[in-house]
């Protein structure tokens, strides 16, 4: 994956994030202690007419075809985007930088990934393209120590310390997770709940595939995986 | 015993049989309303025991509910799920490992074609979901068995159980009109078993048939289904003894064992459910693990989170279900008023994973023990009083509670509470009651027989309070008097003895009457003559002057009557009266079948032998009556006499009538 820089991409990407703005503020819980709005995009079709489509489970990219994340922070919180592409070699998407916790991260702002105009562009390396999202209230220490080491590495040795940065992400996902939920009995009530009935078939929506706000308490992660073709 | 003792006994004893025999037949005529007020009070042994760490059944942790619930629609941010999503949440179960998943659900119908797909294969891939069916139950013996539908008749042929039947298998519930799971999914999943589990008399869920009857064939509950799954026991090893058992033969445990597991079950082949709490401990503590089915939903499309759960539910049997708002899915059991019924799926799974079966006692069980306490109840009728009779029977109640709860929370042994609880206070009830109307005709008869002895508020004291008649003989200073009618045996010669009985009677009315003025007790009549003393059941410090008042009075009244029996032409009335004061031993003496309130001493035959030295007409007392009376009753002294039995000369004094 490569970096591209393109006028009219900006543009796209600009309704990407106000489709965002609008999306999900009323999930946001006053509980949590993580908040951030996540737009991930991807273009395909031609350079006069583009097509913008939110990464989702199903999504299947080929060579060429462009990707660009959003993050807008709306609480102080921590969050990484990290690359592993098709040949498991390992990339901080964001912060851009780990001095940019201390010196440009603030709530409200947009952080474009990759910085700026530029999007990414998949190269003809095919594969699982797979993006890490980790979100925290404090750094991830760990974390960030290995994949200082790993940019720091030779060659030889960044097999297997990607290897180790997927398997610290795993820890950390693990380490926050609440496996169990609360039983709930069903409330008994007069009446029927309407919204539980199917749509008629083929006017289904397919809410997984919008862009949202994303609030949680402690952690959050998510592996988002893009099948490059 | 005296012979009114024996048969009070013996009607006790009949009693106490007719009222336990009495109890057990309204058991048995009234099933409806005593099995329920009997289960009920059972439940709260289930609620008591899932309050407490130590007494609760084992959870076997491998069982994990999958919730459906207003928490997953909240989180997912909508509210219909479809069969894409099922379909994922499948699959998913899979590649975590689950050794099993139960969806509490039937789909009975396609939807669209794209979204069943997705579901079947998502199913498929997995490879070890279950899905429900649903029998009617048969209003009637060897009704149709056929559905409506002949792919669905020809799924269900296909999927039932040859097992090995001793006995009847005509107790069974019989399914008729099976509803599926619509047959490209039930052919994906591993199997479908029933999802029908039948409520008690009262509406609560205690109870599950592990069995139905369909036709000539038999087919597995969907928990049993599974379970037998799990334990890798095909159905050519199970092996059903109605009313007995099902013995799962050469089940491979969790850890590696393998041996019989053996279910109690009843004649419908219904095994009771140990549940092992109600859904919600507290606030925070849950009986089992829950599982929001949006966290595997969204696990589904990150290989990471997924690998992350593998972790939690390798090896589970997931349970999916809603429990969503507006769920009907919900009923009592005995630990929770209102509990989601995939629930009881889960429960009966925990209860033969875990191996802790509970178990009726039966009815055979059951009148033994009714046998044993009715002996135990005849044994105190015969020799204790009610009020021993009724601690007695409430020590037995105790004691019988005691025992069905250690058998419950210790054995998992279910005995019938009620049943000789009630037939335990019913016979109390009958035995205190008859007590109380045996010992009130007691009273009464005693009362009667006192107010000839007892001046009737003297009697009234005795009644209220018996111990004033001792059954202890007492030393105590009384003074006694005796009178005697002057020749009545030579007038008597010449009467008949109807007028001798009505001459008497007239006479002893009206000396009784005086006597009893002055709270004296009439000891015993002898012939004509009257024993009397003063100063007991009831101390009477001024009991000489009463005694000597009364014995005025006496010569009065006689005087009186003399005149009117001359005029009525009957013998002259003539009596003679003797009075002594001293220390006498007072008690009811004699043998226990005829006992008599009464006083002896030496004192007493000075009494008689004054009244035989008395002057006809008059009073004579003693020297220590006299000094008792002196001052408020006027005597005269007399010569000293000598009397029989005494070697000095007594002093006496005449009372002036």
């Amino acid at each position: 994956m490569r970096t591209l820089h393109s006028g009219k991409q900006l543009l796209v990407l600009s309704v990407l994030i106000i489709l965002t703005a609008g999306i999900g503020v009323a999930t946001a819980q006053e509980a949590d202690n993580i908040g951030f709005e996540w737009g991930f995009g991807a273009l395909s079709g031609s350079v006069k007419d583009p097509k913008l489509a939110s990464v989702t489970r199903d999504t299947m990219l080929k060579s060429g075809d462009q990707v660009k994340m959003i993050v807008k922070l709306t609480k102080e919180c921590f969050v990484y985007v990290v690359h592993e592409d098709p040949a498991g070699e390992i990339e901080l998407r964001f912060p851009y930088d780990l001095q940019q916790f201390s010196a440009d991260y603030k709530v409200g702002k947009n952080y474009y990934i990759p910085k700026g105009r530029p999007w990414f562009q998949l190269d003809e390396k095919v594969g699982r393209e797979t993006f890490y999202l980790l979100a925290s209230p404090t750094r991830l220490t760990d974390l960030e120590a290995l994949l200082t080491k790993y940019q720091s590495a030779p060659a030889t040795a960044k097999a297997a310390l990607a290897k180790d940065v997927v398997s610290e992400i795993r820890n950390v996902r693990k380490r926050f997770k609440t496996f169990t939920t609360t039983a709930e009995r069903p409330i008994s009530i007069g009446g029927n709940v309407r919204g539980l009935e199917g749509p008629a078939p083929g006017r289904r929506p397919d809410v997984a595939g919008i862009t949202t706000e994303i609030s949680a308490n402690n952690f959050y992660g998510k592996t988002i995986t893009v099948d490059h073709k | 015993m005296t012979t009114s003792k024996r048969h009070v006994t013996l009607n006790t004893v009949y009693l106490v049989i007719c009222a336990c025999v009495a109890v057990h037949l309204l058991f048995v005529l009234f099933p409806n309303v005593f099995e329920a007020w009997n289960a009920q009070t059972i439940d709260k042994l289930f609620v008591v025991r899932s309050g407490s760490d130590a007494l609760r059944p084992r959870y076997d942790s491998t069982i994990v509910h999958i919730d459906i619930s207003d928490k997953t629609f909240q989180y997912l941010q909508y509210s219909y799920l479809n069969r894409f999503q099922y379909g994922r949440v499948a699959q998913s179960l899979g590649e975590t490992g689950t050794a099993l998943q139960i969806w509490d659900f039937i789909f009975p119908a396609r939807t669209n074609p794209d979204e069943d797909s997705a579901f079947v294969a998502g199913v498929a891939r997995a490879g070890n979901a279950y899905f429900g069916l649903a029998f009617n139950i048969a209003q009637q013996r060897h009704a149709s068995a056929r559905s409506r539908n002949a792919q669905t008749d020809r799924y269900v042929d296909s999927t039932a159980w040859k097992i090995v039947v001793q006995g009847s298998a005509e107790g069974l519930f019989e399914g008729v009109d099976p509803k599926i799971t619509f047959p490209a999914l039930a052919a994906a999943s591993r199997g479908l078993g029933y999802l029908n589990i039948n409520f008690d008399r009262d509406g609560v869920y205690r109870r599950v048939p592990l069995l139905f009857r369909c036709g000539a064939a038999l087919y597995p509950s969907f928990a049993f289904r599974a379970v037998c799954d799990y334990l890798k026991v095909p159905p050519d090893r199970i092996e059903l003894k109605p009313g007995t058992s099902i013995t799962l033969r050469g089940a491979q445990r969790a850890d590696g064992s393998v041996r019989d597991l053996v279910i109690p079950v009843d004649e419908s082949a219904c095994m009771l459910v140990n549940y092992v709490g109600p859904l919600q401990r507290s606030d925070t503590l849950y009986s089992m693990l829950h599982i929001d089915f949006a966290d595997i939903l969204r696990a589904s499309d990150d290989r990471m989170e997924l690998d992350i759960w593998r972790d939690m539910l390798q090896g589970k049997i997931a349970v999916v279900s809603e429990v969503a708002t507006g769920a009907s899915d919900v009923g009592p059991v005995p630990t929770d008023n209102q509990f989601p019924l995939s629930g009881v799926h889960s429960n009966v799974l925990n209860t033969i994973l875990t191996e802790n079966f509970l178990r009726e006692a039966s009815g055979t069980e059951t009148l033994g023990i009714e046998i044993v306490v009715v002996a135990l109840l005849v044994l105190f009728s015969l020799g204790l009083s009610s009020r021993h009779y009724s601690l007695g029977a409430l020590g037995m109640i105790a004691g019988y509670l005691l025992l069905s709860v250690a058998a419950f929370l210790y054995f998992n042994l279910i005995l019938d509470i009620l049943r000789p609880v009630v037939q335990i206070a019913t016979s109390t009830f009958a035995v205190v009651a008859y007590h109380y109307v045996v010992a009130q005709r007691e009273k009464q008869s005693l009362q009667r027989s006192f107010e000839a002895y007892f001046p009737p508020t003297v009697v009234k004291r005795i009644m209220a309070n018996p111990e004033l008649i001792t059954q202890r003989g007492q030393k105590k200073e009384l003074t006694i008097l005796f009178s005697d009618i002057k020749s009545f045996t030579t007038y008597s010669s010449t009467m008949t003895p109807d007028e001798i009985q009505k001459a008497l009677n007239e006479y002893f009315e009206a000396m009784v009457e005086i006597v009893f003025k002055y709270e004296g007790t009439v000891d015993k009549f002898i012939g004509d003559g009257l024993m009397v003393f003063f100063g007991d059941p009831e101390d009477q410090p001024d009991h000489a002057l009463r005694c000597v008042r009364a014995a005025v009075e006496m010569q009065q009244k006689t005087r009186a009557l003399r005149e009117q029996w001359e005029q009525e032409g009957k013998f002259p009335l003539q009596i003679r009266i003797g009075i002594n004061s001293g220390p006498v031993v007072v008690g009811n003496m004699g043998s226990a079948r005829r006992l008599s309130y009464t006083v002896l001493g030496s004192d007493v035959n000075l009494a008689q032998r004054l009244e035989s030295n008395a002057p006809v007409g008059g009073v004579l007392i003693s020297q220590r009556t006299y000094e008792l009376i002196k001052g408020e009753i006027p005597a005269r002294p007399l010569d000293p006499i000598m009397v029989k039995g005494l070697n000095a000369p007594i002093i006496v004094y005449e009372v002036p009538v």
